[in-house]
């Protein structure tokens, strides 16, 4: 009897609205962490491709504010601090709130390079070109998440930086 | 006119009975010498004052009997004042580009 | 201390040796060390990532790329890159980088359920050849399969498919860009009967309007989205209009938003049709001059297996590219039903933003491109919604001239360079030609220097079959080059896994990371990327580009285009040709197919000292002559003087790329129309070319549903796809620190109503779970993507969320490309 109550009970809500239920929160399962030998491709640290195991936990974006370096001057830096709900359309562009170059002093934000000056065409504005409008195609920001995979690259800036080894 | 000075490098290949006349002909070229060598291939390289001396050398080693083929790789010409120019130990360079 | 001069010298003797693999005297290579570190070079080459072609110089110190940045020069983006464009110099570094073959072994021998153990590229040819000659003694060349790709160079497809289709005799070679444009393939052919857009980025300047029909160039061709963003911004008139079926980042730059109910974009582009007949608006002199009308089949199944209900209830599943021709009046009539009233009730959109959207197309006064990609092409009717847009550019004549342009956008660098152009399809030869036409298999064997009647003559499994038919048994020898269809192909568990991991098969796969695909083979062979070879691409514009070997690849690592062709060595054609070819051609009795593919004459005719001076050229030293330039060359016959020209090769080396048909050194930016492309004769002002007739198609088709739509259980769709940050399966950008710290995971983007409705939070551990698998993730109801209720969107570049467990190998059954965009599944709390 109690499984056709939960029955029509569960029916029921499927066959409401999902505006104007809310279900309960079940608690969560115990995580799932499956460690196989032989496994290749360390960005699936270590499942079987036919299994599943939890997700790593959500990424923070990190939030300090201070520049990074980057790796050779060409590099856009990324943004060191969060983005959340900041607009960035064809009406408003928050990013250009604190980096311009008349405002960039005042909000202690980086200006943004001579470069985004420039037409397609090579021309000089006075204001940004409008084909750098949306800063995140080429800035972004950084999570605290541990890159899974290391990386040996080694740029322009360190080659220069290193001493002679014998 | 500026005064520079042909740099270049050709790879030779010749059957067995070549390679004495190939290094012959290249000992008594001035400014070339055979930089390197492995069985049937042979690395010229060659410094000289003009495009035409090169080709002319490219023409001798191909003439010898018994070579396949004389391919260029490499030609770098400079101004014949830079050349004795030392390097810079980059050790003692600061890091700006 | 060393001169110039010394430092001259030994830079000469070490290209020459590298070219001639002869070691470098001591006294030579001391003086190339001393060099100091600022002597850096740069050099050009296009972008490793997708379809726009942007141009990069890279800058190599010491053998390694130490910064790249966005060519100045290029005309595509004129100094710019995306983010992942700006990472490019450290795609090759990743520590996991493969740099010996590694095969499956017990007690050591080759062994299915065997570990990964490093061995000599001899012991794994000779274990893979064992194993092809097993199939092809049981089989013949029906037995093996290849999986390739649209991130091959231009010679390394071209090198594939002589090897696949006339060594092997096999037609089951298919790419990977099967899931990206097949649709828009034969989209182009049945309309056009000539593949590839008649436009060119040049349109970006000129049009009054674009219109994204389900394309998120914010993401996915951010270059080319500057380019709109500068237009839009810049010109007060300029509208732009965006269709999805969720909100994403284009929509910040949208005047007119369309959020669209799955599939019903069909009903949206037959809507337009009706609203320029209805008011008046069709170009009727350009109709009349220009085009022809066709009735296409329906009820065309979903390209399921056979056995499929779905497939059994289609009353044309047999027969799904079967037409009639029809008139305009026909035409008319047809698309009449879909008034403003029935495609704002269908697609739930509001009439206001649908007749906004009509206008751009039905006002004589705006040019418009049409900009599209995966929302169009990955659809079970893929097919039929690429010429559904071309209809409507075709009603009003705007087409082929500067912004009026529907604009197909490719995915990959080189779908078009290489698996289009070249023909790396089951189906397909370069140059648009097909296996299935006795003429063209005659023209490539001409070409080949083969004999007459070696290319078979029927279609080979395509890439979502080729899963199907690991699994059956029927494909059994398997080389994945360039691609990572394990975590790429949808139904992964039912299809992909069981046919990768069944005992008969032995799988392959050639890729410079360990993949998961790489996980499911059983030989994985190192190979050389990007600037490690010397490539070319072919973007989305028609434009080819090339580069120079920059750097040498790690360890034992080597390119595709080495793999393949010393492989072919391991084959005689007695082994692969059936007796009576040979008897009837003696000559190539006992060759190699190395010799009968490569050494022809033709492909190696070429010295490797025609390598431009300053670069190394690693396939040229191994083979002794120049076989990126042969192969190309002899690829090249096919299409000059029949629209497809390309220059000469050295062209490319000195060019920021050419648009073909190149013609007399001249690259045509517009095709089919008279003053911009050569190939059209004087006077007929437009001439599409590609069919007899000349006459571009307008297609009456009709809406038809999903195959699979959410239910009681299943109550969600599902759309996959991509986020800027990570290319495609991610194998490269995941490995760079920057790209993966801005986006480490995939995650399930979700409506925060239907979130609440299910007890789910953001950050939630969750299964999203379809009849097909299950795959655990986290919600995300924030962000860059804002889904309506009843959807959810996950992106695919995550090895560790592995959603084609989930999706449905439902295709467009025309183009045989998946549907990734809809499906069903339910989200519930792990």
């Amino acid at each position: 009897m109690r499984l056709l109550l939960y029955l029509i009970a569960a029916v029921s809500l499927a066959a409401c609205g999902s505006k104007h239920e809310e279900t309960p929160r079940k608690a969560p399962g115990a995580p799932v962490v499956i460690t196989a030998a032989g496994q290749v491709d360390a960005l699936r640290r270590g499942v079987p491709i036919d299994k599943e195991a939890s997700p790593l936990p959500m990424a923070r974006v990190e939030n300090f504010d201070r520049v990074r370096p980057v790796n050779y001057e060409m590099q856009p830096p990324t943004i060191p601090h969060a983005i959340d709900n900041y607009q960035l359309t064809v009406n408003t562009n928050r990013c250009m709130l604190c980096h311009t170059r008349s405002n960039a002093r005042k909000f202690q934000a980086p200006p943004v390079s001579d470069a985004h000056y420039l037409t397609r065409d090579g021309k000089v504005l006075e204001q940004i070109s409008s084909r750098r409008y949306f800063c995140v195609q080429c800035h972004v920001v950084q999570t605290d998440a541990e890159p899974l995979v290391g990386n040996r690259f080694e740029g322009l800036n360190q080659t220069l930086a290193k001493e002679e080894t014998p | 006119m500026v005064d520079e000075v042909h740099i270049a490098s050709f790879i030779v290949h010749h059957q067995p009975s070549a390679m004495a006349p190939v290094e012959r002909l290249v000992s008594d070229m001035p400014g070339a010498e055979i930089a390197a060598r492995e069985g049937g291939r042979r690395i010229l390289l060659h410094e000289c004052d003009s495009p035409r001396e090169l080709i002319a050398c490219m023409d001798a080693v191909q003439a010898i009997a018994g070579v396949i083929s004389v391919n260029l790789v490499y030609h770098h010409a400079e101004p014949r004042g830079a050349l004795d120019d030392l390097l810079p130990s980059w050790a003692e360079e600061g890091t700006s580009l | 201390m060393t001169t110039r001069r010394d430092f001259i010298r030994a830079s000469a003797v070490g290209a020459a040796a590298t070219t001639a693999s002869i070691a470098v005297p001591a006294r030579f290579a001391e003086a190339a060390t001393a060099a100091p570190p600022t002597e850096v070079k740069w050099s050009k080459a296009p972008c490793r990532f997708c379809g726009t072609g942007c141009g990069v110089q890279v800058a190599v110190q010491d053998n390694r790329v130490v910064a790249t940045h966005g060519d100045a020069d290029a005309e595509v983006n004129r100094g710019l890159n995306c983010v992942k464009g700006y990472f490019l110099s450290k795609i090759m570094y990743g520590n996991d980088r493969l740099t010996t073959p590694l095969l499956r072994k017990k007690g050591g021998q080759y062994a299915k359920d065997g570990d990964f153990e490093p061995v000599s590229w001899d012991e794994a040819f000779d274990v893979m050849a064992a194993q092809f000659k097993r199939v092809l003694k049981a089989k013949g060349g029906t037995g093996i399969g290849m999986a390739g790709s649209g991130q091959w160079t231009v010679w390394e497809g071209y090198a594939a498919n002589k090897l696949m289709k006339a060594g092997f005799r096999s037609n089951h070679i298919d790419p990977n860009a099967r899931h990206c444009m097949a649709s828009a393939v034969t989209g182009f052919m049945r309309t056009f009967g000539m593949d590839e857009p008649m436009g060119c980025y040049d349109d970006f300047e000129a049009a009054d309007a674009f219109v994204l029909w389900g394309s998120n160039m914010a993401e996915m061709h951010p270059i080319l989205w500057t380019r709109v963003t500068d237009r839009r911004l810049s010109h007060d008139h300029v509208k732009v209009a965006v269709l999805s079926t969720f909100e994403h980042r284009s929509f910040d730059l949208a005047d007119i938003p369309i959020i669209f109910k799955p599939q019903t974009d069909l009903a949206i582009l037959n809507y337009i049709a009706n609203h320029i007949i209805q008011t008046g608006r069709v170009n009727e002199d350009f109709v009349r001059k220009h085009v022809s009308f066709k009735r296409g089949n329906d009820d065309i199944g979903y390209g399921l297996r056979p056995d499929n209900p779905l497939e059994l209830k289609a009353k044309n599943a047999k027969d799904p590219t079967g037409s009639t021709p029809i008139d305009f009046d026909a035409f008319k009539a047809f698309v009449e039903p879909y008034t403003l009233d029935y495609a704002a009730e269908l697609s739930g959109v509001e009439k206001g933003f649908l007749k906004h959207l009509a206008e751009l197309y039905a006002d004589p006064r705006v040019k418009v491109m049409s900009l599209w990609t995966m929302g169009f092409n990955q659809h079970t009717r893929g097919t039929w919604a690429n010429n559904m847009v071309y209809n409507i550019h075709l009603l009003t004549g705007k087409i082929a001239t500067p912004g009026n342009s529907p604009f197909s956008l490719t995915g990959q660098p080189s779908a078009c360079g290489t698996a289009r152009e070249v023909g790396t399809f089951s189906h397909r030869l370069p140059a648009d030609l097909v296996v299935t036409d006795p003429e063209h298999r005659k023209h490539a064997e001409e070409i080949w220097k083969l004999p007459d009647g070696l290319i078979v003559d029927k279609v080979g499994y395509h890439i979502v079959e080729q899963n199907r038919m690991l699994k059956d048994g029927k494909l059994n020898a398997y080389w994945v080059m360039a691609n990572n269809n394990m975590q790429a192909g949808a139904n992964l568990e039912n299809e992909g896994y069981p046919g990768y991991r069944n005992p008969d098969n032995f799988i392959v796969v050639s890729d410079p990371y360990p993949t998961v695909t790489a996980q499911a083979a059983d030989l994985i062979l190192p190979t050389a990327m990007w600037v490690e070879k010397e490539g070319a691409y072919g973007n989305a514009e028609r434009r080819t580009q090339f580069w120079h070997q920059l750097v040498k690849a790690p360890g034992e690592a080597r390119s595709d285009l080495w793999q393949l062709m010393e492989f072919s060595k391991r084959f005689t054609t007695d082994e692969c040709w059936p007796a009576d070819l040979l008897a009837a051609n003696p000559a190539y009795k006992g060759k190699t197919l190395f010799e009968v593919l490569y050494r022809n004459g033709k492909v190696d005719r070429f010295a490797p000292g025609e390598v431009e001076t300053g670069y190394a050229n690693d396939e040229a030293a191994a083979f002794g002559f120049y076989p990126q330039k042969g192969l190309f060359e002899e690829y090249a016959e096919f299409g000059r003087g029949h629209g497809h020209d390309l220059a000469p090769f050295d062209e490319y080396h000195k060019a920021r790329g050419l648009r073909w048909p190149v013609v007399n050194g001249k690259e045509t930016r517009w095709r089919y129309k008279e003053g911009t492309d050569p190939y059209v004769k004087a006077g007929t002002d437009w001439q599409f070319y590609g069919n007899k007739d000349g006459r571009a198609v307008i297609w009456a088709l009709p809406y038809e549903p999903p195959a699979e739509s959410p239910d009681a259980e299943y109550d969600l769709w599902l759309a996959t796809g991509r986020v800027l940050e990570h290319w495609h399966s991610g194998s490269m950008t995941m490995r760079v620190p920057e790209l993966y710290k801005a986006f480490p995971s995939a995650v399930v983007f979700m409506n925060p109503d239907d979130a609440k409705a299910r007890g789910l939070k953001r950050g939630d551990e969750v299964k999203v779970i379809s009849r097909r698998g299950e795959m655990r993730s986290r919600i995300e109801t924030r962000g860059r993507n804002r889904v309506p209720t009843g959807l959810v969107f996950v992106p695919w570049f995550d090895a560790a969320q592995l959603i084609n467990k989930t999706t449905l190998d439902a295709t467009c059954p025309i183009s045989k490309q998946t549907d990734f965009k809809k499906c069903a599944v339910k989200v519930v709390m792990a």
